[in-house]
């Protein structure tokens, strides 16, 4: 019966075929969907949590050597550079994300992209901002996304406090952006406001040929079909164009996932509402409000590199260093 | 000759309107019974009764010495399968199978291997004049090809009842009498029992006896055609 399934449900003519096409494309939609949705959700989570490293609230449990942290922004031709300054008070100090050890007095770790800029710009536009000795790249996991321009430097206890901003903060990195349960609402709210419709698709494409589904049962149940096999039938002809779709959604989704990788927050590229809506609620849960009035005034949402939002009326200007 | 099936007293509603009202009638082995009457006099839910396609509300239908109608539905759908033949005038044919897959439909339901099933199948187009028309689908087939597709599908299993429902209800006169011709004389050659429902006179003639159904019941006496 299995293969008699097969048989109607892909060799029963250009009808047949088309119906099989039909509903494995809403399937593949579907999944496709659901896959970017967690993929996205996935990537925003730990982007934000890349954030979170980036501006640690301050802290002091946990650890029995605090470390000194001020996150500033510095600007060079009109390019956002994080600057961090850290100091270890003592051996138990956490260490900032995305680097072996905290840098000492005089030391500092430049990310990628900020090594490229060095580079390519004569030391005393840029490099002298970071005077004393090179100790290497910021790894991925202390960096927002790939082009992020950011400088962990190391100072004394005495120095860093007195910058502003300045926090002691006792765990760097180690805690998720968001908590399980606003995971669980995104992915209610995506799968209400654009899965819903694409199920809706699913069902009319399979409602379309309900009609002729019932006049080929009736006819195989009028020569003798068992129960049994009708429902194999019909089992095989779904699963068919199930499996079908699922598959088409996988592929497209592995087809489309490295270009969507490439632009670093896919949510915050398609969709700056969906994206400034996320921060909201992680910078809530996190209590870390300072993150947020930096994104609104200008830094790059989540990484997406391309939006800046406006911003508000009377607000200062960004924070700036130096000028570059 | 032997009564190979049988009903008693039988009685079916759908829902509040009743169809059969105490109906009885028996059917002799190799016979050709046709049941005539008005629209909406019984006759096909008689039919459909005594195929064990539906289950009446009480009485009893007996096919070869043994209460059908108290049977399981699987056991009834094998019956269906193996014993019986059916040609209906509409929508019996799979649309997605063609012609000869369609004839070999029974077979292949009963475990028969395809290419065997198929081999048996294609005997039949040459003897119902359907050569070349085996990898037709049902929408490619004229009303009379396809009648005799269904005629040859309920006949390849070698059934020994054949119920046939208005099976000329959709062709011209002259198409109509060329499928009851190969109907009888396909029926005959097998030693098929056919119970043949029809409101036309000219295709009860086709028929050893005819029975009249009216209100629900079948009337008598019978009456030998032929």
């Amino acid at each position: 019966m299995i293969a008699f399934g097969l048989r109607l449900a892909v060799a029963g003519g250009r009808e047949a075929l088309t119906r099989l096409v039909v509903i494995a494309a809403a399937v593949a939609v579907g999944s496709g969907l659901l896959l970017t949705t967690l993929a996205g959700v996935n990537a925003v989570n730990a982007q934000l949590t890349r954030y979170a490293a980036v501006y640690p609230n301050a802290s002091t449990a946990g650890s029995a050597d605090p470390l000194w942290w001020s996150t500033r922004d510095d600007y060079f031709h009109g390019q956002q550079i994080v600057r961090i300054d850290v100091a270890g008070t003592g051996p138990d100090a956490p260490t900032p994300a995305g680097v072996p050890s905290t840098p000492g007095p005089g030391e500092f770790y430049a990310s990628p992209a900020l090594r490229e800029l060095l580079a390519a710009h004569p030391a005393d536009q840029l490099a002298d901002r970071y005077p004393g000795r090179d100790l290497g790249t910021v790894g991925p996991a202390g960096l927002p996304s790939p082009d992020t321009l950011l400088a962990i430097v190391g100072g004394t206890p005495d120095a860093v406090r007195a910058l502003p901003h300045a926090r002691q903060v006792s765990n760097v990195g180690d805690t998720p952006a968001l908590p399980e349960a606003t995971v669980d609402l995104i992915l209610g709210v995506i799968a209400g406001g654009l899965l819903f419709p694409v199920l809706i698709f699913i069902g009319t494409a399979t409602r379309l040929s309900a009609a002729r589904r019932e006049q080929r049962f009736a006819a195989m149940r009028l020569v003798g079909a068992t129960p049994r096999q009708i429902a194999t039938v019909a089992a095989v002809e779904a699963a068919a164009a199930a499996v079908a779709g699922t598959a088409v959604g996988f592929g497209l989704f592995y087809a489309f996932r490295s270009p969507l990788a490439a632009s670093r927050s896919p949510v915050c590229r398609s969709s700056p509402p969906t994206c400034r809506w996320v921060c909201w609620t992680s910078c809530s849960w996190r209590s870390a409000c300072r993150p947020a009035r930096r994104w609104r005034r200008g830094s790059r949402c989540a990484g997406s590199g391309s939006h800046r939002w406006a911003s508000p009326a009377g607000s200062p200007p960004p924070p700036r260093a130096r000028t570059g | 000759m032997s009564v190979v099936i049988e009903a008693r007293d039988v009685t079916f509603a759908f829902g509040q309107t009743p169809a059969l009202r105490g109906a009885s009638v028996a059917v002799e082995a190799g016979e050709i019974l046709a049941i005539m009457g008005p629209s909406g006099s019984g006759k096909s839910t008689l039919l459909h009764c005594l195929a064990g396609i539906l289950v009446p509300d009480s009485g009893e239908i007996s096919f070869a010495g043994a209460r059908l109608d108290t049977l399981a539905e699987t056991q009834r759908s094998s019956l269906r399968r193996d014993r019986f033949g059916f040609v209906f005038q509409f929508g019996q044919l799979v649309p997605e199978l063609t012609a000869v897959e369609n004839v070999a439909l029974p077979l292949l339901l009963s475990g028969v291997r395809r290419t065997s099933a198929l081999e048996r199948a294609k005997a039949w187009f040459a003897r119902l004049g359907l050569d070349g028309l085996e990898e037709r689908r049902s929408g490619e087939l004229s009303g009379g090809q396809a009648q005799r597709v269904a005629l040859a599908r309920g006949l390849v299993a070698e059934p020994q009842l054949l119920f046939a429902d208005e099976p000329t209800g959709a062709l011209d006169s002259l198409t109509g009498e060329q499928v009851m011709d190969l109907l009888v004389s396909a029926a005959r050659e097998q030693g098929t029992t056919v119970i043949l429902v029809t409101h036309e006179a000219r295709i009860a003639a086709y028929a050893d006896r005819e029975v009249m159904v009216r209100d629900g019941r079948v009337n008598a006496p019978d009456r030998i055609v032929s």
